[in-house]
C-alpha cells in the first residue's frame, strides 16, 4: 500500500514527550513495587492508576494475599509520608484525626495544642477497614472528599497528595461494619485480590523464607504524581466518550433505559455521578498509559469494573441468584460494546 | 473523490492522511453499496414473489399495475444503489468502521470531533493515526467480496423477475384472447340485434296495422342503446319496450270477440247458407270469416227479396239475443248490436228476406274484419316479446344460436294472417283447427239448402313461409345475406360458424310448395 505518511510535527513533540515520561515513571513505580511484590500486576496497576488519579482505593481479599504489603510497599516507592492504622472495633475518631489536649508548659499555665492523628500523612493504610465501628468509619468521609479534616472547629488541611489504601476481608462477617454507601462512594476503585498463580506462590514462598530483607526504592515524589495526575486530566475526550461514559454509568441504575435486563432485576441502586468522574479520569490515565493523546473507549472498558462495582447496590433477589455486581457489570459492558457497534 | 464535508473540514495538514482517508472513503462506499445490493435484490425477490403471488391469484385485470410495480421494484433498487454509492460518509461514520481495523483507540473518532480547547494534542494524536495507517493493510484487513448471500439474493431477484415476466407474456396473451373472445360474442349478439331490428323495420314497412308500425318503427332508439355498448340502457330499452307490446296485447285480448265465436258460430250456422261463416267462426279464424261474411252479403244482395231459411229460430234467436248481451257487458257495442238486430229478425219468423239480413251481415264482416286485425296485432306482440326476451338472452350471455328468431316479416308480411290459430285467446294454447296456410271452400254456398263440407284446396303447413310476397323477399333476402356472410373470408372463424349456424336455423326446412 503506498501511503505518504507525515514527518512528526514538531508541535507534538512536548506532548508526545510527556506521554513519554508518563509512562516511563508509571514504569518504573510498577518496577519498584513489583520488587516486592509478586505478581499482582493488575492490582498494582490499577492501585497506582487511583492514585494517580487523586482517589482512595479499597482492597478487598481474604488474609495473606498481601494486601497490607501492598500498599507498604506502594508507600514505600514514593517519597511520601505512610502511616497505618488498625482498624479495630474500639478505634474512635480522635484515634484517627487527632485530639486536642491540655498541656502544662513547664511554668505553670496551661494550654490546648491540637496532637495530629495518623491520618495527617500522604498514604494511609486502613488495615480491615470494615473491623471498626460506622462512626469512626465515617471519620474519614471529609478526610477522604476534602483533603482535610475537622477538629474541635477547626479545619486543617491534609498533606496532599493524600490517599487512603483500604483492605477488608470478605469472608468474616463477625464482628465487622459493612461500610456505609457514602464512604464505598469515596473509594475510587474497588480491588479484588486474587489468590497468587502457581509460579507466583513459589517465587512469594523463595522470597518470604529465604531470610533476604527485601526493601523499595523510592522513585518518585508526590509533585510528581500530581505532576502524572495534571497531564492525565489534559487529554482529551470527546463528546462521544463522554457520551459512551455517563450510559455506562447509567446502566447501572435499573430504572435508566440503557440499563440490561439483568440490572432492571438484581440492583437496587445504580452508581453515582462520582462514578462517572472516577471512571473518565481513570480512563484518561489508562490512555496515557496507552500512549494515547486522546481517550478512547476501550479505556473506559478497562476501568468499569473498578469504578462501578462497589457504587452498585444489590438486592436480595441478586444475593440469593448468586449475582455479582461484577457479573452484571460484563452484561453491561458486553450491551455497551454492541450499541457502540451499532452506531457504524 | 471527494469526502463529506465534514471530512474535508478535519485538514489533518498532510496530504498522506487525506489520502488514505479518500481511500477509506471509497471502500466505506463499496461496503455499503454491496450491503444495500443485498438489500434491495432482497427486497426485489420478495417483491416479485409477492407479484408473482398476486398474479397467479388474480388471473385477469392485474397485470398492468402488476407489471408497473415490478418496474418500479427494479427502478426503486436501482436507486437505492445509486443513492449509496454517491454519498459519501461523514469522518464520524468512516471513524467508527475504520478505528476497529485500527486496533480500537477511537483515533479517527476523536479526531472527527476533536475539542477546541485539547489543540496541542492534536498534532500527537494525527501523528498516531499516521503510524497506525502506515502499519494498515488495507486490502486485507478490510477486504471486500461479493457475499454469497448477495449472490443468491441476486439470482433469485433475477430468476423471480423471469417467472414474472413469464408468466405476465402467458397472463396478457391469455387476457387479449378473451377480450378478443369477448369482443367477438359482443360483435355477434350486436349482429344478431341488428338482425332483428332490421326485421322489425322491415315489418313496419310491409304491415298495415298502423299501430305496429308505429311502435316498430321506433325500433331505432334501441339500435342507438345498442351501439352506446352500453348493455344496461339495452336492457332498459329493451324492458320499456318489452312493457308496451305487453299493454298491446293486454288490448288487444280486452277487446277480443273470440270469446263469443263459438256461440256465433252455432248461431250463424242455423242461417241458410252461412255454414262456411259458422266453421270460419269456429275455427277462430276471423279473417276466413270476415271474407265469409262478405260473401254472404253480397249473396244476399243479390237477391234482395228472396228470403233466408233460420233453422230452430227460437233458439238460435234467443242465442244470438245472449250473445248480444254478453258482447254489450265487454263493450263490443257493434257486435252486440248487430247480433241483437239479427235476433229480433230470428225471432219474429223462421225465415227472413235477404235485405233485412244483409245489413247484419255486413256489420258482422267488419266486426270480424277487426277482430281479425287485433289478433294479428296480438300475435305480433308475443312474436316481438319473443324476440325481445330472446334479445335479452344474448345481451346477457346466452349463446347465439340457441334459439333462432322467428321472424316478424317472414311470419305476417303485409298484416296478413300467418295461419296460426289460437282458441280464444291469441296467446293461449294452438288448436288443431285449421292449421296455418290452409285454404279451404264449403260445399254449400249462401243461400243454399244442406249441410256444407269444408274441402281443402291448398295446404301449407310447416313451411314456415311469408304468406304474402314480401315475405318472399324477405327469405331470398336472408338467403342471399347467409351465403354472403358465409362466404366473406375476411370474417372470423367463429363469426362465419355464428352466422352460418344462425342462417341455417332460420333458414326454412323445406321449400314453399305451391297449391
Amino acid at each position: 500500500m503506498s501511503t505518504s505518511l507525515p514527518s512528526l510535527s514538531p508541535t507534538a513533540e512536548p506532548e508526545a514527550a510527556a506521554i513519554t515520561r508518563f509512562q516511563e515513571q508509571f514504569a518504573a513505580l510498577e518496577a519498584a513495587v513489583g520488587q516486592v511484590v509478586v505478581g499482582q500486576e493488575a492490582i498494582i496497576r490499577q492501585t497506582l492508576i487511583a492514585m494517580i488519579a487523586g482517589g482512595h482505593v479499597l482492597l478487598e481479599g481474604v488474609p495473606g494475599l498481601g494486601k497490607t504489603l501492598l500498599v507498604k510497599t506502594i508507600a514505600s516507592a514514593l517519597h511520601l509520608s505512610f502511616q497505618r492504622v488498625q482498624f479495630t472495633p474500639d478505634l474512635m475518631p480522635s484515634d484517627l484525626l487527632g485530639t486536642t489536649l491540655l498541656m502544662d508548659d513547664g511554668r505553670g499555665a496551661h494550654q490546648f495544642r491540637y496532637e495530629p492523628g495518623p491520618i495527617f500523612c500522604h498514604v494511609l493504610l486502613g488495615d480491615e477497614i470494615n473491623r471498626t465501628t460506622p462512626k469512626t468509619q465515617s471519620a474519614l468521609l471529609e478526610a477522604m472528599q476534602e483533603g482535610h479534616v475537622t477538629v474541635g472547629g477547626t479545619t486543617r488541611a491534609l498533606p496532599q497528595p493524600f490517599f487512603v489504601l483500604a483492605t477488608q476481608n470478605p469472608l468474616e462477617m463477625e464482628g465487622t461494619y459493612p461500610l456505609p454507601e457514602a464512604q464505598m462512594d469515596r473509594f475510587f476503585f474497588q480491588l479484588l485480590v486474587p489468590y497468587p498463580k502457581e509460579e507466583e506462590f513459589e517465587q512469594i514462598l523463595e522470597r518470604t523464607t529465604s531470610g533476604h530483607k527485601l526493601e523499595t526504592q523510592a522513585t518518585l515524589g508526590g509533585d510528581d504524581l500530581l505532576a502524572m495526575r495534571a497531564l492525565a486530566a489534559s487529554i482529551p475526550a470527546t463528546a462521544t466518550l463522554r457520551q459512551r461514559a455517563v450510559r455506562l454509568v447509567m446502566a447501572t441504575h435499573p430504572e435508566s433505559p440503557y440499563a440490561t435486563p439483568e440490572v432492571r432485576r438484581y440492583v437496587r441502586y445504580g452508581a453515582s455521578p462520582r462514578a462517572g468522574q472516577a471512571c473518565l479520569a481513570a480512563a484518561k490515565i489508562v490512555a496515557a498509559l496507552a500512549g494515547r493523546a486522546h481517550v478512547a473507549s476501550e479505556d473506559l472498558v478497562a476501568v468499569a469494573h473498578p469504578v462501578l462495582r462497589h457504587r452498585m447496590m444489590l438486592n436480595f433477589e441478586a444475593q440469593a441468584d448468586g449475582r455479582t455486581a461484577d457479573t452484571l457489570l460484563d452484561g453491561v459492558i458486553a450491551a455497551a460494546r454492541s450499541q457502540w457497534s451499532a452506531e457504524v | 473523490m471527494a469526502l463529506s464535508p465534514e471530512m474535508s473540514g478535519m485538514d489533518s495538514g498532510d496530504d498522506g492522511i487525506n489520502r488514505e482517508l479518500r481511500a477509506m472513503a471509497v471502500r466505506w462506499r463499496r461496503e455499503r453499496g454491496l450491503a444495500a445490493l443485498f438489500g434491495a435484490m432482497m427486497a426485489v425477490s420478495v417483491g416479485m414473489g409477492v407479484l408473482c403471488l398476486i398474479l397467479w391469484l388474480s388471473p385477469a385485470g392485474n397485470l398492468g399495475w402488476i407489471t408497473a410495480a415490478g418496474g418500479v421494484l427494479w427502478l426503486g433498487a436501482a436507486l437505492v444503489l445509486w443513492w449509496v454509492w454517491h454519498r459519501p460518509p461523514t469522518l464520524r461514520q468512516l471513524a467508527l468502521r475504520v478505528d476497529p481495523l485500527l486496533g480500537g483507540g477511537d483515533r479517527l473518532l476523536a479526531l472527527s470531533e476533536w475539542p477546541q480547547a485539547k489543540e496541542r494534542w492534536r498534532a500527537l494524536a494525527l501523528q498516531q493515526l499516521a503510524d497506525r495507517l502506515k502499519a494498515l493493510d488495507l486490502a486485507n484487513q478490510w477486504a471486500l467480496s461479493l457475499p454469497l448471500s448477495t449472490r443468491w439474493a441476486a439470482g433469485a431477484a433475477l430468476v423471480l423477475t423471469a417467472v414474472l415476466i413469464i408468466a405476465g407474456g402467458v397472463q396478457w396473451q391469455r387476457e387479449e384472447r378473451r377480450i378478443a373472445h369477448q369482443q367477438s360474442v359482443l360483435e355477434e349478439r350486436l349482429a344478431l340485434a341488428e338482425e332483428v331490428l332490421e326485421d322489425w323495420e322491415e315489418f313496419a314497412s310491409l304491415t298495415e296495422d298502423e299501430e305496429l308500425k308505429t311502435f316498430f318503427a321506433e325500433a331505432g332508439r334501441l339500435r342507438e342503446k345498442l351501439a352506446e355498448h352500453d348493455p344496461l340502457q339495452a336492457m332498459v330499452a329493451i324492458g320499456q319496450m318489452e312493457e308496451q307490446l305487453k299493454a298491446m296485447a293486454a288490448q288487444v285480448e280486452g277487446a277480443s270477440i273470440a270469446p263469443h265465436a263459438a256461440a256465433m258460430a252455432g248461431a250463424l250456422e242455423a242461417f241458410e247458407g252461412m255454414g262456411a261463416l259458422g266453421a270460419a267462426l269456429r275455427r277462430n279464424d276471423f279473417q276466413a270469416a270476415s271474407r265469409e261474411a262478405a260473401r254472404g252479403a253480397e249473396a244476399l244482395d243479390g237477391a234482395p227479396k228472396a228470403q233466408t231459411a233460420i233453422r230452430r229460430h227460437a233458439i238460435t234467436s234467443e242465442t244470438l239475443a245472449a250473445t248480444a248481451r254478453q258482447a254489450a257487458e265487454k263493450g263490443q257495442k257493434g257486435l252486440a248490436d248487430a247480433l241483437s238486430a239479427m235476433a229480433q229478425k230470428a225471432k219474429a219468423s223462421d225465415k227472413l228476406e235477404n235485405r233485412s239480413l244483409s245489413p247484419s251481415l255486413r256489420a258482422l264482416r267488419n266486426e270480424f274484419s277487426q277482430e281479425a286485425a287485433r289478433r294479428n296485432r296480438g300475435r305480433m306482440a308475443a312474436i316481438g316479446r319473443d324476440q325481445l326476451n330472446t334479445l335479452r338472452q344474448r345481451l346477457q350471455g346466452g349463446q347465439p344460436g340457441e334459439c333462432p328468431f322467428l321472424s316478424l316479416a317472414q311470419t305476417n308480411a303485409a298484416g296478413q294472417q300467418a295461419g296460426r290459430a289460437s282458441g280464444g285467446n291469441p296467446f293461449g294454447d294452438e288448436k288443431e283447427i285449421a292449421p296455418a296456410g290452409r285454404t279451404e271452400q264449403a260445399s254449400v254456398g249462401m243461400g243454399e239448402e244442406g249441410d256444407s263440407e269444408i274441402t281443402t284446396l291448398s295446404d301449407t303447413q310447416g313451411s314456415g313461409v311469408a304468406s304474402g310476397e314480401g315475405g318472399a323477399v324477405a327469405l331470398g333476402d336472408y338467403v342471399e345475406l347467409s351465403r354472403r356472410a358465409v362466404n366473406d373470408e375476411s370474417l372470423p372463424l367463429a363469426h362465419r360458424r355464428a352466422i352460418r349456424t344462425y342462417f341455417e336455423r332460420i333458414r326454412p326446412v323445406v321449400e314453399p310448395s305451391s297449391p
